[in-house]
């Protein structure tokens, strides 16, 4: 199902089931799997998604058009759950639970669900973003620290934190800008195989 | 701050990855409607960061989907409540719990000291007025002992005469009146001690002799009382107190026929 950027803002706005189920059939992917980048366990990744959509249903009213677009507005309310979680108490003690017991399998490593094909320009994409930025990105856009705690963390000063956040960006800006063909034939794919049933569209690949 | 500075500040850059404060974002907000070019940049920085998480998609479980849409169903059914607002990067800027709980605490906490103080207040006020009560009839007591005190002191003053006057036409030797002269004090007092209740429109007179001339030292009460002593006119050189009935308010010169009782001072 494809509808414009406007007609899902109404939905949502009005409090429609439609907004919901359009908005997750073409984001859940995303908004469940950046959750499961930030929380790196599934069954909390699942109990967090359903949490922001329950958020983005009750605050579908306060969706403002103008200041960004609806996917934006969704990834921003999932990551803050899911940021807000790594930081409850309850997080930190299981983390440190899984510590004392060593468990081998750590969450990143133990994923087992499929990871989107139609992301491998993207992945060529961060690859070429230097490390020392990526982190930085990483650690506020995933993690929720500051700018001021990210120098804590890695013991840099507060200045090299801001430059290597807004070299970052800038670099992230130009790698979309140049792979923007890829991109969009990813996008291309990815809408298609939602118009095709996954049955159809093993059928066409088989032939 | 202008535009440049804005620029340099990394604030946009902190806004587009959702780590601003209220007051920042108000600001950020001001340069995005200010300025188009910003508004741009802005825009170009969240579709770079869009894309980025984008490339963690990841499938969740076929049994989410239907989770999720049944749990907003519930959502839809359920009586609303207004949470308050999301909105990009609130999360992490909206107060903790327990500010809410101890806030509550304080509020409670401070209506209940106001209303014991209030109850302690006017419980003494109660006390206050009780005792402002008690002053005045203190102050009343202590007035009526220090009449009696002035009285009992010109009543056992060594200069004070006893003048007891007699019925003039009764023989009986028992006084009808009696009157205290002081002539040190140049003061005195008359007590009714039983002459009889006046008629209606009548009143008693007290005289003083001076010379041969009688002069009025006061008119006595209708509703006088035996015992109660009253203030009468000294008049020095006086030699007898005469006591007439005369007509109500009192007559210029004494009706002789009408002499109940007289005493010489």
């Amino acid at each position: 199902m494809n509808v414009s950027e406007q007609t899902l803002g109404e939905l949502l706005q009005r409090q429609d089931r439609r907004g919901i189920e359009i908005l997750y059939d073409g984001y859940s992917d995303v908004l469940y799997g950046i959750t499961l980048k930030i929380v790196h366990a599934e069954d909390v990744a699942r109990d967090i998604l359903q949490e922001a959509f329950i958020k983005i249903w009750k605050n579908g009213a306060r969706y403002d058009p103008d200041k960004g677009t609806v996917f934006t507005w969704a990834l921003n309310i999932t990551r803050n759950l899911a940021i807000d979680h790594i930081r409850s108490a309850s997080y930190r003690r299981r983390r440190h639970i899984e510590n004392i017991e060593t468990i081998p399998a750590n969450a990143e490593v133990s994923l087992t669900t499929e990871n989107n094909t139609d992301s491998i320009g993207l992945d060529k994409v961060l690859r070429r973003l230097d490390v020392k930025y990526q982190e930085v990105i990483d650690l506020i856009y995933f993690r929720g620290h500051t700018q001021s705690e990210v120098k804590d963390l890695l013991g840099i000063p507060l200045g090299t934190v801001k430059s290597r956040v807004r070299i970052g960006l800038r670099e992230l800006r130009k790698a979309f800008a140049t792979h923007r063909i890829p991109i969009l034939l990813g996008i291309m794919y990815h809408l298609a195989g939602r118009a095709l049933s996954h049955e159809y569209l093993k059928i066409a690949l088989s032939l | 701050m202008n535009k440049e500075q804005f620029l340099a500040s990394g604030l946009l850059e902190q806004h587009a990855l959702g780590i601003t404060t209220e007051e920042e974002v108000q600001v950020v907000e001001r340069y995005l409607e200010a300025f188009p070019e910003i508004r741009k940049e802005y825009t170009s920085m969240r579709k770079a960061l869009d894309q980025y998480a984008s490339q963690y998609a990841t499938q969740p479980p076929e049994a989410l989907r239907s989770r999720i849409i049944s749990a907003v169903d519930d959502e839809a059914r359920a009586p609303r409540n207004n949470d308050p607002a999301p909105g990009a990067g609130s999360a992490r800027l909206q107060q903790p719990e327990w500010i809410r709980y101890l806030s509550y605490i304080v509020i409670i906490a401070l209506s209940a000291g106001l209303f014991f103080v209030d109850r302690k207040n006017s419980k003494l006020e109660q006390q206050l007025m009780a005792g402002n009560e008690q002053l005045a009839s203190c102050e009343e007591e202590k007035a009526s002992l220090q009449k009696s005190t002035n009285l009992y002191a010109f009543l056992s003053d060594g200069a004070t005469e006893q003048v007891r006057l007699t019925g003039s036409s009764t023989t009986n030797d028992q006084s009808a009146a009696v009157a205290y002269w002081n002539s040190q004090k140049k003061q005195a007092l008359f007590n009714p001690v039983q002459l009889p209740a006046t008629p209606q429109g009548k009143q008693y007179q007290i005289w003083a002799d001076v010379a041969g001339e009688m002069i009025s030292v006061g008119l006595l009460d209708t509703n006088f009382e035996a015992g109660q002593l009253a203030t009468i006119k000294y008049i020095a050189n006086a030699t007898s107190l005469n006591v007439t009935l005369e007509p109500a308010g009192g007559s210029q010169h004494p009706t002789v026929e009408n002499l109940l009782a007289n005493g010489t001072i």
